[in-house]
């Protein structure tokens, strides 16, 4: 008994060693990869066009403290989860393991009352796939919701057959001339050719993003939505502002607001036109004439470019490459998927992240299965004796397994989920996003599967342990 | 080795035997340590009949049970149920045939402590995908092989009647939804009598079944065995050495290191305590072959040690002077026919 009692204490510490691991080396990638998404942003944002305020602080400020709140929502949340885990263990094993009843017949109604027996013991070994799966779920949530945010928005707003954008991301920099736009749109082949710079100063005292452009084309360009006023008088002293924006800061056609730049001027601004979509083209716009005065640089981050009708993406694409010397052209598709890549590469460090709490499950699982074998030799035994088969048995222990990973999963996936949700929810609040929720299926089932295989495989060993037991000598065991 | 043995099975085609042993050697452990529990053992157990065997604790009476209903397997000779030649099973159809036709009850220890009384009867019909219907109404024996024509539909029928009966006469009607641990360990022995008997197996047998029991739990698990060979035409066999519960049975072989010595038909407590004094008297003498150390303890009847037993003071007296128990040569009367 006191051996049984120290393997007990053994295994418990161990789960919570392996649970402990997991948790630090998911904060820790979890940590990185907020960085990274983080930096994504920083640098995708512009890329696409997106007017992002120049001052680096204010986006630093809120891209670090929006992981740090999430993550203590999620410890909070994991603390929560420790603490209710035996009784939501007992609850979901029950539902989880219903079908088994009917799909497995004994095998299974053993399985899952061998899984309940101990609710306390079945959430500890399922915790650390349950965090785990927790921690890839949040990413590949959150990647998805992303992801899906900037398909949405290129969706929306990408008038053009082709974009041409800065080869390199970095900030300000070297931008696209602003006579590249008008001179795309001399060529025979293009119909319109728009460019979008960007510039950033205080409205009421708040840091704001302009975009910097000609009205008349970028609205030919853009689907900015129902149109109210007009766009082409604004002049060197006009701003056109989203009907959003305009309600909050309480303003309509023909009022006048102050713009206060980063060179310290600050010049009143008659509002001209309120349009309806703001996603390329963002909350303000203002004319090269009005910008000119406050400049760093005159660049634009992007040219967007349509072709009159009949002139293929090919050959489109090879005109406007000839205009401009080393140009990075793309089509739309083109655009969003490299939009999107920077998501992309999160995605192999997320399933280098599950393969390894994967494997830490694994090995708690196993562990905890082949003591509870050893301690219910007798009971193996007397199922052996009445008739269990070798196979029945392995299967009655597998399944308890799979039971026990299929709680941590679903545990898993829905601790991530909700995480998810509240950090795409937070980020939503963040000035200059409109962030869309997306669960991404096939990558959720990738995970589930995932969760239930290594179920599966973590069953293995203490299946064939115990199927190998000696009938009479467990019966007889004391 | 047959002349040391009361009757030889195959010499007598005409007895149909549920199970039977020829030539049985069991050698337990390794050479260094190696220990002969049966040693030439030829023995069959008529069909519709009790049997008791009887020994001292180590004689070998868990052995040879354990290798006739194929849960161990023998050094040498043969174990059959039925003509079922149990040696010529691999360990599938072993523990097939244990599931399809033979029935065990332990000293203790006989119940899934996860399943419910129902659920532990009806476990070997549940595990071979055919439930009763009385386990299936909590999730057990709803297998995929559970779908029945109209023929099998009649068997289960007659299989439902029959373990309801059983319910009956075991008289667990209002505990079949406890576990296990819920019962005393009268009624747990009691519902392992019915688990065995569930399927309707050739054979039933039963080690030391009341050895964990007080004298009045002892009575009723024998009483049931009983009415099980009379009532409904079972055949068990018991292993014991307590002269008042091998009274309940048909006859009584008696073991003393791994060798049959003798045997009683129609025993009563007293018969069988003369016959095991004889021995002790006959062992103090000398006489016996080479079962000295064997007999000796007869009259004491050891606790057995190889089961772990506590001795039970009134189940361990061979003397028959527990208060609790009732007069040796009354007690079996009532179940003989
Ligand atoms: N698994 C085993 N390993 C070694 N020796 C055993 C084993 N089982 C039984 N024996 C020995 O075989 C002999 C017969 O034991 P057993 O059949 O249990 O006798 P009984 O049931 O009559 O008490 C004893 O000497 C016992 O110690
Ligand atoms: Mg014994």
């Amino acid at each position: 008994m006191r051996a049984l009692g120290a393997s007990r204490k053994q295994v418990t510490a161990a789960t919570l060693t392996e649970a402990g691991a997991v948790a630090v080396v998911a904060s820790a990638a979890g940590l990185a990869g907020g960085i990274g998404v983080a930096v994504g942003l920083q640098a995708l944002f512009p890329a696409i066009g997106f007017p992002f305020p120049e001052g680096d602080l204010v986006v630093s400020g809120t891209s670090l403290l929006l992981p740090l709140a999430v993550g203590a929502g999620a410890v909070l949340a994991l603390v929560a989860f420790v603490v209710l885990g035996p009784v939501a263990s007992a609850r979901a094993v029950r539902i989880i393991g219903g079908p088994l009843d009917r799909l497995r017949g004994v095998t299974g109604s053993l399985a899952r009352r061998n899984a309940l027996r101990s609710p306390k013991r079945t959430a500890a070994t399922a915790s650390a796939l349950m965090i785990g799966v927790a921690v890839v779920s949040l990413f590949t949530v959150f990647g998805a919701s992303l992801k899906a945010t900037m398909d949405q928005t290129v969706e929306r707003s990408f008038a053009g057959d082709v974009a041409v954008s800065t080869p390199s991301f970095g900030a300000g920099g070297s931008g696209l001339s602003p006579c590249l736009a008008p001179a795309l749109a001399e060529r025979p082949e293009v119909a319109t050719a728009v460019g979008l710079g960007r510039g950033v100063a205080e409205v009421d005292g708040e840091g704001r993003a302009l975009t910097v452009t000609d009205p008349v084309a970028l609205a030919e360009a853009f689907d900015l939505g129902t149109v109210e006023g007009t766009l082409d008088g604004l002049g060197d002293d006009g701003i056109a502002i989203t009907r959003g924006e305009a309600a909050e800061q309480h303003l309509k056609v023909g009022d006048r607001t102050e713009l206060a730049f980063t060179d310290g001027k600050k010049d009143a601004f008659t509002v001209r036109a309120l349009y309806g979509r703001s996603e390329l083209a963002g909350d303000y716009v203002i004319t090269r004439d009005a910008w000119a005065p406050h400049r760093v640089q005159d660049s634009d981050t992007l040219v967007s470019v349509t072709f009159e009708d009949g002139v293929g993406a090919a050959d489109g694409k090879a005109a406007v490459a000839e205009a401009y010397g080393d140009p990075e052209v793309q089509t739309r598709d083109e655009y969003a998927q490299s939009s999107a890549g920077g998501i992309d590469m999160m995605l192999p460090l997320v399933y280098a992240l599950l393969a390894l709490a994967v494997l830490i499950a694994l090995l708690g699982i196993a562990n905890t299965l082949t003591l509870a074998v050893h301690e219910r030799t007798r009971e193996l035994g007397l199922l052996r004796a009445v008739g269990q088969t070798r196979g029945q048995l392995r299967a009655m222990v597998r399944w308890e397994s799979v039971l026990v990973a299929a709680f941590g999963t679903a545990g898993g996936l829905a601790l991530g989920g909700f995480l998810g949700w509240v950090l795409v929810k937070a980020s939503d609040g963040a000035p200059d996003t409109a962030f869309a929720f997306a669960l991404p299926p096939a990558q959720l089932v990738v995970v589930t599967l995932v969760g239930l295989t290594a179920g599966a495989l973590a069953g293995l060993r203490p299946a064939r342990h115990a199927a190998r037991l000696d009938v009479l000598r467990a019966v007889a065991a004391d | 080795m047959n002349t040391a043995t009361p009757h030889r099975p195959s010499g007598a085609p005409h007895v149909p035997y549920a199970a039977r042993v020829e030539a049985a050697v069991k050698v337990h452990g390794t050479s260094g340590t190696a220990v002969t529990a049966l040693d030439g053992v030829s023995v069959g157990f008529p069909a519709g009949r009790f049997t008791a065997i009887m020994g001292p604790s180590g004689s070998g009476k868990s052995t040879l049970m354990h290798c006739a209903a194929g849960l161990d397997t023998l050094t040498s000779g043969s174990a059959y149920i039925g003509d079922t030649d149990l040696g010529s099973l691999d360990d599938r159809r072993l523990t097939l045939l244990r599931r399809d036709r033979v029935g065990f009850v332990f000293q203790a220890f006989n119940l899934v402590p996860t399943l419910t009384v129902a659920e532990n009867i009806t476990l070997p019909m549940d595990l071979a995908g055919h439930g009763s219907g009385l386990g299936r109404g909590r999730g057990l024996g709803r297998g995929r092989k559970d779908r029945h024509g109209r023929q099998d539909r009649r068997a289960r029928q007659e299989q439902l009647e029959w373990t309801e009966a059983l319910i009956d006469v075991v008289g667990l009607q209002d505990r079949l939804h406890h576990r296990p641990a819920e019962l005393s360990g009268g009624q747990q022995q009691r519902v392992a009598v019915a688990r065995a008997f569930a399927g309707r197996p050739d054979v039933v047998f039963a080690d030391e079944p009341t050895g964990n029991l007080d004298s009045r739990s002892g009575e009723e698990v024998l009483g049931l065995l009983g009415r099980a060979v009379r009532g409904m035409g079972r055949t068990v066999v018991m292993a014991t050495h307590d002269p008042v519960a091998a009274a309940h049975a048909d006859e009584v072989l008696f073991l003393a290191d791994g060798r049959l010595t003798d045997r009683m038909a129609a025993p009563t407590a007293d018969k069988v305590l003369d016959r095991l004094k004889a021995f002790d008297a006959r062992a103090a003498e000398g006489v016996g072959p080479r079962a000295v150390s064997g007999t000796a303890s007869f009259a004491r009847v050891a606790p057995d040690t190889t089961t772990g037993t506590v001795p039970d003071a009134a189940a361990g007296s061979a003397s028959g002077a527990a208060p609790a128990r009732p007069a040796p040569d009354t007690a079996p009367e009532g179940a003989k026919p």
